[in-house]
């Protein structure tokens, strides 16, 4: 549990400091620009009052890339040890692990509350947006679990096809709720083609840090596996 | 990887017995303290310093 936990936040790190360089490379400025263009058009939330200025604001904002890739992390080590045997994909087990963590903690609230472009109106106010964030995040949990339960039962019984199948079926109906949630404001006064290139390039990114979280975790498991050949248990020094 | 012969659940067994409550619960504050500094703080200076951040994360509560 330890070995996996510190797996789990050295990969964070790593693909947090990789991400943290993306948002003060690209995000930082891509925000700037989009909201430069917002205030343009009319006067809207968020160049009213800000209390921090641009540069604090884009240092602290990667500093969050960081530790948001470290919570990930962590949370991803926990995760995999404890849900490693009942994951499908034998070596592929942390990319699956990493997809529906993805599921979990961006794509199912977005299905509802999608990635706000910069200098757009937001739909509801926050006192609602967290707990709704916070639900679909329960909801995102759960459909990727009835996803990889559904594969391994079904394609252990009846092939990989029909376990595919099977795995498709909860994210469609995640995907209905998106139909069904009330639609959001695309962007602003933004051009709406900015606004959807910068839901791609949230989404992107928040894939690629999963991704990378996968990648590095693979290889520091692997090689705790092979320093410690036997299980986990074994390391009591480190247990707490 | 590791032992291939157990399950979820003794993994969660597991994980009971060798990790006493105290120190869970240490973790998940800690867990959520990072979470909630990073996703829901609402207090002016950290939430606007961290503005960038929940554009490019698609965290809606920016």
């Amino acid at each position: 549990m330890i070995d996996r936990l510190r797996s789990g936040v050295a990969a964070g790190a790593l693909a947090g400091l990789a991400y943290g360089l993306f948002t003060w490379v690209v995000v930082s400025p891509t925000v700037r620009h989009l909201e430069h263009l917002a205030s343009h058009g009319g006067d809207h939330g968020h160049d009213v009052a800000p209390a921090v200025g641009e540069t604090a604001t884009a240092v602290v904002s990667a500093g969050g890339g960081v530790l948001w890739g470290v919570l990930l992390g962590a949370a991803f080590g926990v995760a995999y040890h404890l849900f490693e045997p009942g994951l499908p994909g034998g070596a592929l087990k942390p990319y699956v692990l990493a997809g529906a963590g993805l599921l979990t903690v961006s794509v199912a609230p977005w299905t509802v509350l999608p990635p706000a472009t910069p200098g757009a109106e937001p739909l509801y106010g926050s006192s609602l947006r967290a707990p709704l964030y916070l639900g679909l995040i329960g909801i995102g949990g759960l459909v990727a679990a009835t996803s990889v339960l559904g594969y391994t039962r079904t394609s252990r019984t009846r092939g990989r096809v029909a376990g595919a199948f099977v795995a498709l079926l909860p994210l469609v109906a995640l995907g209905l709720l998106s139909v069904v949630a009330p639609p959001t404001p695309a962007g602003g006064d933004a051009p709406a083609g900015l606004s959807a290139a910068f839901r791609w390039l949230v989404g992107f990114s928040q894939a690629g840090l999963w991704a990378l979280i996968a990648v590095s975790f693979s290889r520091f498991d692997r090689r705790v596996g092979r320093r410690g050949t036997k299980s986990p248990t074994a390391t009591a020094g480190g247990a707490d | 990887m590791s032992t291939n012969t157990d399950t979820v659940a003794d993994r969660f067994a597991a994980a009971g017995t060798r990790i006493d409550p105290m120190t869970a619960l240490v973790a998940l504050a800690l867990v959520a303290a990072l979470g909630f500094g990073l996703l829901f703080a609402q207090e002016p200076l950290v939430h606007d310093a961290l503005h960038d951040f929940r554009h490019g994360a698609g965290i809606v509560c920016h």
